[in-house]
């Protein structure tokens, strides 16, 4: 049977033959779920400045086009050229390739910080719709406490003992987002928890853990999938206030954040140095936000017919 | 010829819910029993306390009063020999396929979860596993190469019902309950299902089911005997022929004219 | 006069067919069914009736209403039609009853939108409304929830009955119900339907259901009419495949009772 690439005919068309070897399905499920994506033209966009970021930053790595500690004292703000394609900065350190060096900080603060999130957020999640009705009291209570401490004032009170540090963002990013994602997966979450083929799962004797594992977690998987996307783009956003605040990423290490935070106060003066920061952060976070957005359509196979073919 | 071996008990079970002025008796002294291999239909409108006895059946809910028995072993309470029994050798199939069945699992997956989980405890071959699901499928009427990789909002209700009858049946359990299987079915499906359970009649002689229904038209070709529940009462049990051509209670002359044209 | 005339009508939702040159004709006064099982469309037809077909649906062919024309007609023109002239029953009385208006409140409100009545002379009709559908006075101050199944659908029957609509369109009012009450309800739309001397399109996939409710139906396959006539006569003798699908369901799940002289 040939892949129909149409997405109408698709739907109404029914595979009877479907492939019986089981082995490759991991990855052509990732392959189906890229190309899902990729058809879409607000996923491709977003694709496009995903692959980028991860490209720049491990670029960034081993060469920028000036080494960021090269000042040119006798070119400070200048504006862009061919020695500086995106001008200096006020010591003469070239834009471009601290821009450059900003996105691995960017993408590993974005990413340990949803990794953070998403595993607290799942923990907290699954406590809420436990069996156990003190834990799903008590969780509850927390999570519903504990969220109305805004992010801004966990990081400020870290960086107390820990100074202004990479580790600060992602703590309180971590904190926030998971605590946001356990309450809004959690109606999804509840759904299946109480539905007919979880009763079902526990008559055969299955554990609680199995159930959550084994069918509340996928099925609450499109909804958690969107949420830490958009908090990619928020870390993104919050490193920035962080680091412009002073309790973010520390003077010397590069990020977008850092250099929006040297330049802001010169806005008026020299515009462009302001401006290529906030257009990347914009463009970024538009990105991730539509990447969820996409994902979740396309990750589910009830949403997605593709995906019920591999 | 001897009595097939009694199965399942219940015993003067009658259930309370709420306390004082909010008392309702939900079932009041009912007595059933199961044999093995035999199909009881439990029949009864809205209210009528049908549910309420087959979760008590089932151990799930606590009788007020009276006892359940699962082969001669008491059913009271999650660590009692009668009800661990009772949970290995039963399977339940719900009211609505679409409800009980995880819209992101494919038919393989949801079939054999019953085994998989049971994996754990007694060694079943993988093999082993993909033999009873095709097995369990064939026997209700579907082809297992066309459904195995199908998700259920690819499927009918009643191709969905059947796909949860082959999940509840691939344990080989000693009883399977049925709870209103048929009800959120369009009637032509219908037929698909009740076709299924006399294939399981058939193949598997030893397995008894309880059928729940409102409607004596839905279990008339595959009860042996019937129970007529009303507001918690028993109000007729016999054999199938005797309810529907000799029925004594008033509300079961009314059930039999409903399933009449 | 209220006749409905269906001519040729086709509804499509994204590029999908789902109905496919239909033509119903039902008569005034006439009760007339419309058969099929799941995924057949005869809900689309009756949504296409009220108006009520989803944005995204393409229709062509016409749906009138006496001398309204349907598809594609204005929203305040069909607002006016629907509760005035038209009523419908629905599948669920329990999701299409507002959980926080009584039942007395529920029933007025057709009435408040159509018609300019004072207070003391909508609840006078309203208690009638309640009677006729064989309801006790005191239910209009319940709530959906404290109500029966069977009660709930009564309510949802007098709702659709209040403003003396000339046309009733049962979406499978009696498919959530059980045996008992579902020939109760079918019994009581047909009273109702009769007295008033209006007519019904009355949908549902059980030939046995429509025995009772029609006189004449259409049985739908697939988004088409493959087989239409009187109800009693295609029930003895079914042409089509799917109507002999209906038809053996339906037999086998009719009681076939000793004393009963069986064919």
């Amino acid at each position: 049977m040939t892949r129909n690439n149409e997405h109408s005919a698709s739907e109404t068309v029914r595979t009877n033959n479907a492939p019986a070897n089981m082995g490759t399905k991991a990855s052509s499920k990732f392959t189906v779920v890229l190309r899902s994506i990729w058809r879409r033209g607000e996923g491709k966009f977003a694709l496009i400045v995903l692959a980028l970021w991860l490209a720049v930053s491990l670029l960034s790595l081993v060469w920028t086009p000036k080494s960021l500690w090269a000042t040119d004292g006798y070119h400070v703000w200048a504006k862009p050229s061919a020695a500086h394609w995106l001008g200096t900065d006020g010591t003469g350190a070239d834009v471009f390739s601290w821009l450059m060096a900003g996105a691995r900080t960017n993408l590993f603060i974005a990413v340990l910080a949803v990794v953070f999130a998403g595993a607290l957020g799942i923990l907290l999640m699954s406590a809420m719709v436990s069996r156990s009705s003190a834990l799903s009291n008590v969780s509850v209570v927390a999570v519903d406490a504990l969220i109305s401490i805004p992010t801004v004032l966990i990081a400020l009170i870290l960086a107390v003992p820990m100074g202004a540090s990479v580790v600060v963002i992602i703590i309180a990013c971590g904190i926030g987002y998971g605590l946001n994602l356990a309450r809004i997966a959690r109606p999804q979450a509840l759904l299946a928890a109480n539905s007919d083929y979880v009763a079902s799962a526990l008559s055969y004797g299955a554990s609680g853990f199995s159930v959550i594992w084994h069918h509340i977690l996928p099925n609450a998987m499109p909804t958690i999938m969107v949420q830490l996307s958009l908090s990619a783009g928020t870390a993104v956003l919050a490193e920035s206030g962080l680091t412009y605040l002073g309790v973010g990423v520390p003077s010397g290490v590069p990020s977008w954040g850092h250099s929006l935070a040297t330049s802001v106060k010169f806005i008026n003066v020299y515009p462009l140095t302001v401006l290529w920061p906030g257009l990347i952060v914009t463009i970024v976070v538009v990105a991730l936000n539509v990447f969820g957005d996409v994902l979740r359509d396309v990750i589910d196979p009830v949403t997605n017919p593709e995906l019920r073919e591999v | 010829m001897t009595e097939p071996q009694v199965l399942l008990t219940g015993n003067g079970i009658t259930r309370i819910f709420g306390k004082g002025n909010e008392r309702q008796t939900a079932l009041d002294d009912v007595s059933v029993e199961v044999r093995a291999g035999e199909c009881l239909a439990l029949i009864g409108g809205s209210g009528s306390g049908k549910s309420t006895l087959t979760r008590i059946l089932l151990g799930l809910d606590r009788p007020t009063s009276g006892t359940v028995t699962f082969e001669d072993e008491s059913v009271d309470g999650s660590k009692s020999v009668g009800y661990q029994a009772l949970r290995r050798e039963s399977s339940l199939v719900f009211q609505s396929p679409f409800t009980s069945l995880d819209p992101r699992w494919t038919v393989a997956k949801s079939v054999a979860e019953p085994l998989k989980i049971q994996h754990k405890y007694a060694k079943i071959d993988g093999s082993d596993i993909d033999r009873k699901v095709h097995e369990s499928l064939s026997l209700v009427g579907l082809d297992p190469n066309e459904f195995l990789s199908r998700y259920p909002v690819d499927l009918s209700g009643g191709q969905a019902q059947r796909v949860a009858i082959a999940r509840a049946l691939v344990t080989d359990p000693k009883l399977i309950v049925a709870d209103e299987p048929m009800s959120a079915i369009d009637v032509a499906a219908r037929l698909q299902i009740l076709k299924a359970f006399a294939a399981i009649r058939k193949s598997r002689p030893d397995t008894a089911i309880i059928m729940i229904s409102h409607d004596l038209g839905v279990v008339q070709h595959i009860a042996d005997r019937i129970v007529v529940l009303h507001h918690g009462k028993m109000v007729e049990s016999g054999t199938t022929d005797d309810v529907l051509n000799r029925p004594k209670a008033a509300y079961t002359r009314e059930l039999v004219a409903a399933a009449s044209l | 006069m209220m006749g409905v005339d269906v001519n040729k009508l086709g509804i499509s939702i994204g590029g999908k067919s789902i109905v496919r040159d239909v033509n119903v004709h039902i008569g005034d006064g006439e009760r007339v069914g419309l058969i099929g099982s799941s995924g057949s469309g005869k809900s689309m037809i009756s949504k296409a009736m009220l108006g009520l077909l989803p944005i995204n649906a393409q229709t062509e062919g016409s749906v009138i209403l006496g001398d309204t024309q349907v598809v594609g007609a204005d929203e305040t023109v069909l607002a006016g039609l629907r509760g005035r002239y038209v009523g419908a029953v629905f599948q669920n009385p329990a999701s299409s009853l507002n959980p926080v208006l009584t039942v007395g409140k529920q029933i007025e409100l057709p009435l408040k939108l159509h018609y300019d009545l004072d207070k003391a002379d909508r609840q006078a009709r309203v208690s009638a409304m309640l009677e006729k559908v064989g309801l006790d006075a005191t239910v209009a101050k319940k709530y959906p929830s404290e109500l029966s199944g069977g009660q709930q659908q009564r309510v949802g029957i007098a709702t659709a009955l209040i403003t003396s609509p000339r046309l009733i369109i049962a979406d499978e009012p009696t498919t959530a119900l059980d045996s008992i009450t579902q020939r109760q309800i079918v019994d009581l739309l047909v009273s109702l339907v009769d007295k008033a001397g209006a007519s019904m399109l009355f949908i549902t996939h059980d030939f046995s259901v429509l025995a009772r409710a029609t006189t004449r139906c259409y049985v739908l396959d697939g988004g088409r009419i493959v087989e239409s006539g009187n109800t009693a006569d295609l029930l003895e003798h079914p042409q089509g495949e799917q109507t002999k699908k209906l038809v053996a369901a339906a037999r086998e799940l009719t009681l076939q009772r000793k004393q009963n002289r069986d064919d």
